[in-house]
């Protein structure tokens, strides 16, 4: 138990400049296509709405009208207000076909902190546009720990930086209309960005919150820990008076998944107990399974962002080492004790839940024939198990 | 009515007292030799202790024998009908195991190879007297058939035969016994004790009787014991009476000594030995033979009901393993109590001075030596513990000896 644990607490944490985590998709990948899509549906209510005098975009009101989001839009004076709110009409047509287009922009994610050089220093941001790449690198480990509005704050930032305003890109240095100053544009990117992402609030039926989906557990993540109740079965019938035919079956299990690839490790306590003789003797047995091993993990469905997307099926293949307890009570009680190495195949089906919690239902085939001394209780026969479990990945 | 009912109802209730597995003085009357046991005896025939015991598993339907210097089996025997109750003999001489069970008889040599119905009983064998150091055993079913076995040192049966119980004369079997001299003695119920000639039987097929029947006097004879040491002596008794028989000269000995009460309790280990009641005086009166006389000692301050007697007159021992605090006249004809608050107590015997008290285990069949106790519990893994009863030091155990055996 000790041995597999120190071994996962050891594993590296794998540096990554880009995840790709299988079919069901990769770490920040549901956030940003979250983000996407509520960018595109902030810059459609706004292109609804961009004739609508009565309408003011770069303001802050409802949910948002304390948090430092709409910081940004509350030092506007109105003529900045004004040309904010044009400039997020004028935009909007290319935000959405930067959003809409599969390779319009490229998002990168990256582990490496972010640096960009800013009048002689450089400082460390969230995430930075280049714009003759037309590519947008996210600090990933930031991104995450984002709240949604602040996502979209970045990313319509970041992405108004791959636009032009009156023939001009969209930088952060310089005067932009009424923005004065050497931070001018940056003010005017700032005022845009929080606009969009305040406007969920104004517009709920309009932007979705795609809360579900945010909250809902993704499989990217590296680390496992779950339990599983259920029962253990012979596959055959065991002779003998003490023999057990059936176990109810706890596990608890880890696995670190690399890609779609999965190393493994468990541990299951089978136990049955039972009157035999007349009900004058008790029979307690506890079969304790280790297992360590490998596995592969399969997506059937597509779509990362749908709960079938998430779901996904975990084969194992694993090594068992057993250490089995066998006590025949009537007014004392006798023990007997016996080891054995095995072997076992597991069939898991995962389900996602929420905040990192899964379901799931298996199934396993245990290879693993032991026998006592002394006393007639001998499993020739394979075990056959059913369970359902939850799990929480991190 | 109401009291016919309750008459009725107290009546069922002393009936059904009395049909349970404890010790029941009516059923040790009217057999040859000593009631069958599932547990063999801890001493010889000659009233030596021995240091090995067979006992009769019905978990497992095996013969175990215990070595009972390390309490471990020596050997376990399967038998030829499992699932139903065996007794057993053992003689330590040979090492040999004799089973016996409804229709069958098999000896097991030292080398556990048996020797299946070497002679065929309708009935179950109930009874039999076994002398192996004379090499004999008689066998008494509930039938009333007389089995006849003539057994070498080694457990072998040399000559076997079956007869019945009518002898003739309208005179039938009532109690008997093999004596000292080899000789098998038989009551019979017009009160006659004869002597049978065993090889002759053996050999015709009929019973065939040496010397004159001895006219006792008696009436109803019901128990006949042999006189350890008397190979011409026989001590027989009726439900009243008991007398000394010498089947040399054929004469009673003396005139037979009437019995103070009722009979509460027979035992013919080592020394035969009856116990009576007259529920008027306290305690019981234990009757014995000596110098060819029957004797008596009034037991005035006993208490429990009797499962256990061992009178040992050479080692100057009496023994008596009892279960509860109640007195013995009323609590030994209760049958079916529960064997609690069991005790051992012994006495030396020529002048009852208290040797020893201690518990022994409720719930346990029980076999006596002269300074051990050994106990087989009723526990379906299989549990036997071996008293030393001077030592002070807890009894040797053996547990989950049947485990092995359970498939």
């Amino acid at each position: 138990m000790k041995l597999w644990m120190c071994f996962f607490l050891t594993l590296p944490s794998v540096s990554f400049a880009n995840t790709f985590v299988g079919n069901g998709g990769g770490a920040g990948d549901v956030e940003l296509s979250v983000t996407k899509k509520q960018i595109a549906e902030a810059f459609r209510a706004i292109e609804k709405r961009k004739d609508d005098v009565e309408v003011e975009f770069c303001s802050c009101s409802g949910t948002y009208q304390n948090r430092s989001v709409c910081e940004p839009l509350r030092s506007l004076n109105d003529k900045e207000r004004e040309f904010c709110g044009e400039a997020l009409a004028e935009q909007a047509p290319e935000i959405l076909r930067l959003v809409n287009s599969s390779n319009a922009v490229s998002f990168r994610w990256t582990n490496e902190s972010i640096r960009v050089a800013d009048r002689g220093e450089t400082r460390a941001v969230d995430a930075v546009t280049n714009r003759e790449k037309r590519e947008i690198t996210i600090n990933l480990k930031r991104f995450l720990e984002l709240k949604q509005f602040e996502r979209v704050f970045l990313l319509t930032h970041e992405m108004l930086h791959l636009t032009s305003l009156n023939g001009k890109p969209m930088d952060d240095e310089g005067k932009v209309g009424p923005f004065d100053g050497d931070e001018g544009g940056r003010r005017l990117l700032n005022a845009m960005g929080a606009s969009a992402a305040v406007l969920q609030s104004k517009y709920p039926r309009e932007i979705n919150s795609y809360q579900s989906r945010l909250n809902r557990s993704q499989s990217w993540k590296r680390f496992w820990l779950g339990m599983n109740f259920g029962t253990a079965k012979m596959t055959e019938k065991p002779k003998g008076t003490f023999a057990s035919d059936k176990f109810a079956q706890s596990q608890l299990t880890a696995h670190y998944a690399l890609g779609n690839f999965i190393l493994g490790a468990g541990y299951r306590l089978q136990r049955n107990d039972k009157k035999v003789l007349d009900g004058a003797v008790t029979v307690e047995e506890n079969v304790n399974i280790y297992s360590v091993g490998l596995g592969y993990r399969i997506f059937p469905f597509g779509d990362p962002e749908t709960f079938l997307g998430q779901s996904h099926f975990v084969l194992q293949v694993m090594a068992d080492y057993v250490n089995a307890d066998l006590k025949l009570s009537q007014s004392f009680d006798l023990k007997y004790s016996t080891k054995t190495w095995g072997g076992s195949a597991a069939l898991n089906y995962y389900l996602p839940l929420i905040w990192s919690f899964w379901g799931y239902a298996g199934v396993s085939y245990e290879m693993h024939p032991y026998k006592y001394d002394n006393v007639n209780v001998n499993y020739e026969k394979n075990v056959l198990s059913q369970y359902l479990g939850v799990s929480y990945a991190f | 009515m109401l009291s016919k009912v309750l008459i009725l109802t107290a009546a069922s209730l002393l009936l059904s007292a009395c049909d349970g597995h404890y010790y029941n003085p009516n059923n040790d009357k009217n057999l040859i030799g000593t009631k069958l046991e599932d547990m063999s005896s801890l001493n010889d025939d000659a009233g030596n202790d021995i240091n090995q015991i067979v006992v009769y598993d019905q978990t497992v339907s095996r013969i175990h024998q215990f070595n009972l210097d390390n309490m471990n089996i020596e050997r376990s025997l399967p038998v030829l009908n499992p699932g139903i109750p065996h007794n057993v003999l053992y003689n330590l001489a040979g090492n040999y195991v004799i089973d016996f069970t409804t229709k069958h008889i098999s000896f097991y040599d030292r080398l556990g190879r048996p020797n299946h119905n070497p002679i065929r009983f309708v009935g179950t064998p109930i009874s039999a007297a076994f002398r192996p150091s004379l090499g004999l055993l008689v066998v008494y079913d509930s039938l009333m058939s007389v089995g006849i076995l003539k057994v070498n040192a080694a457990g072998s049966v040399l000559q076997a035969g079956k007869v019945g119980a009518d002898l003739g004369g309208n005179r039938t079997i009532a109690a008997g016994d093999i004596d000292d001299g080899g000789r098998l003695i038989l009551a019979l119920s017009d009160g006659s004790i004869v002597k049978v000639d065993l090889d002759a039987v053996l050999s015709t097929g009929v019973w065939t009787l040496t010397g004159t029947p001895i006219a006792t006097g008696l009436t109803d004879i019901n128990w006949l014991a042999p006189v350890r040491g008397q190979p011409n002596q026989v001590m027989v008794a009726t439900k009243d009476k008991m007398a000394v028989i010498d089947t040399l000269a054929g004469t009673v000995i003396g005139t037979p000594t009437t019995l103070n009460g009722s009979i509460v309790w027979r035992s013919k280990g080592i020394d035969a030995h009856i116990l009576t009641s007259n529920y008027a005086s306290a305690g019981v009166r234990l009757y014995y033979v000596s110098g060819s006389t029957v004797l008596s000692k009034q037991l005035q301050r006993a208490s429990g009901g009797i499962t256990h007697s061992r009178l040992d007159q050479s080692a100057d021992l009496l023994t008596f393993v009892t279960a509860g605090s109640y007195k013995w006249r009323s609590a030994s004809l209760v049958d079916g109590n529960e064997p609690l608050d069991r005790m051992i107590r012994q006495w030396r015997f020529s002048d009852l001075d208290a040797q020893l008290e201690e518990k022994v285990v409720d719930g346990a069949k029980l076999a006596l030596a002269r300074r051990s106790v050994f106990a087989l519990m009723e526990n379906k893994l299989g549990w036997a513990l071996n008293y030393d009863l001077y030592s002070g030091a807890p009894p040797v155990q053996r547990r989950g000896f049947n485990v092995p055996y359970i498939p």
